[in-house]
């Protein structure tokens, strides 16, 4: 293993798990997620060099949404209605207690693009600036994406009094 | 529903934040996939060039004198592009070195994609980087000069490159040409830092160029409680504080730069003297 290597299996050790669960924000789905990650990764190798140390993360944040919404273009994996709904309680306050099966089916509701967004902004902790870099488009862009994907996020998730879920059916979201 | 955007987000973070199962890619997997995609890159890259050449060659064979200098002569090639050879390890241990062999072993893991043919060996983890931070290169710069000084003496010594990454990573390249400028020597120094025990770190990179496998190696103590550790790769000080450096390079004739060789052959690389490395290595080592 050259030092190339070694640096980047460094990088990997402390990263994979993180962008695992990024990708897994986006699919809804381990076995995806692990796919989408490691896909990212393979990426990253092919450009090591030209990646500093510095700009890894950065550079990972954007190979591995890019991959994603790459995926979801070419519709290699389509969306799946299961037949039945994720269970889940009737709760006073979702926003500390809520059902996290039936929260990510919600965020797999959201379309794809302003799914990166949410993943990138409220997951991800990205300024609009940050955001608009990884995805190549306008804060103004950022802005908008935000507020639809918000808006379709909660309408997926449930009608304002918190109790009864709005995902029937339910997807099984693919990458 | 969520108050503010702050619940939702720390709605979101929970979402990912939960039980996960355990990944099952492992990274030699991901370097083959890469070094696949490195070459079909390549590939790519080399069939766009060489219909470049062809019509540059073209061009300047239409020119006349290609390849000749002003005064009519040849040019000397341009210096090789070349790679560290690595340094074999010898079965029997040197004198005054010991073997070593791994301790900190997880068993062989059940591999998910038999096709993949990746090795199924006992791995060793590498905890995550928390012993000292790498030294300012004005630090450690110095004694690699001085030690080079010592060793070639009357030899030019010139720094080729010298990159402070961060406090995880530091590298330099230094260059020695004899005095008959007939002969260089190039030692690439890389300087990093590990967590946990010294004996697993030394154990992972170890491993590191053998696949992912725990392997053997020799080792060779020095005061202080660094250890200098030979593989496969060549040869790596670990220091009690969390630091490591790592040498290679190579010898090098410079007399193809004057002399076309007529068969073609290539410039002969030679491995550095091991007793230079490890005096390096051990002024290094003393650093802390």
């Amino acid at each position: 293993m050259t030092r190339r290597d070694d640096e980047f299996a460094e990088f990997f050790s402390a990263r994979f798990d993180f962008a695992r669960r990024i990708a897994y924000a986006l699919c809804g789905n381990w076995n995806e997620a692990e796919e989408l990650a490691q896909n990212a990764f393979v990426k990253v190798y092919a450009h090591w060099r030209r990646v500093r140390s510095e700009t890894a993360d950065a550079y990972l944040r954007t190979v591995l949404t890019r991959t994603f919404l790459d995926t979801k273009r070419r519709g290699r994996a389509r969306e799946e209605p299961t037949e039945s709904p994720p269970e889940r309680p009737v709760v006073q306050d979702t926003g500390a207690i809520e059902d996290r099966p039936a929260l990510l089916a919600a965020l797999q509701k959201v379309p794809p693009r302003q799914r990166a967004v949410i993943v990138l902004r409220f997951i991800q902790d990205l300024s609009v600036e940050q955001v608009a870099d990884v995805l190549g488009c306008t804060t103004g862009t950022v802005k908008s994406q935000t507020s639809r994907g918000l808006q379709a996020l909660r309408q997926a998730y449930g009608p304002g009094d918190g109790n009864t879920p709005a995902l029937h059916p339910a997807t099984r979201a693919g990458c | 529903m969520w108050d503010d955007e702050q619940d939702l987000r720390a709605a979101l973070q929970r979402v990912v934040d939960g039980a996960a199962p355990p990944p099952a890619t492992r990274v030699e997997e991901v370097i083959r996939r890469g070094r696949r995609r490195v070459l079909i890159t390549r590939i790519g890259t080399v069939a766009s060039a060489i219909v470049a050449v062809v019509g540059i060659g073209v061009g300047a064979s239409a020119l006349g004198n290609l390849g000749l200098g002003a005064d009519g002569e040849r040019l000397p090639p341009a210096g090789p592009v070349v790679s560290t050879p690595p340094v074999p390890l010898p079965e029997s241990p040197r004198p005054g070195w010991s073997v070593h062999e791994p301790i900190y072993v997880s068993p062989a893991p059940t591999p998910r994609y038999p096709e993949a043919r990746a090795p199924v060996c006992q791995q060793i983890s590498l905890p995550v980087a928390s012993g000292r931070e790498v030294l300012p290169e004005e630090k450690y710069l110095p004694v690699l000069l001085n030690g080079l000084a010592k060793h070639y003496q009357g030899d030019t010594v010139q720094v080729l490159s010298k990159t402070w990454v961060n406090v995880n990573r530091g590298l330099a390249e230094v260059a020695v040409y004899s005095k008959d400028k007939q002969l260089q020597r190039t030692f690439s120094l890389a300087a990093g830092r590990y967590g946990g025990p010294l004996a697993q770190a030394a154990e992972y990179y170890a491993s590191a160029v053998a696949g992912g496998c725990a392997q053997k190696m020799h080792w060779l103590n020095l005061p202080g409680g660094a250890v200098v550790q030979a593989s496969t790769e060549g040869l790596r000080v670990f220091t009690p504080s969390g630091r490591w450096y790592q040498i290679t390079g190579y010898e090098m004739s410079l007399a193809f730069r004057t002399t076309l060789p007529k068969d073609g052959r290539k410039a002969d690389l030679v491995a550095l003297p091991e007793n230079v490395i490890v005096d390096l290595l051990s002024n290094l080592a003393a650093l802390g």
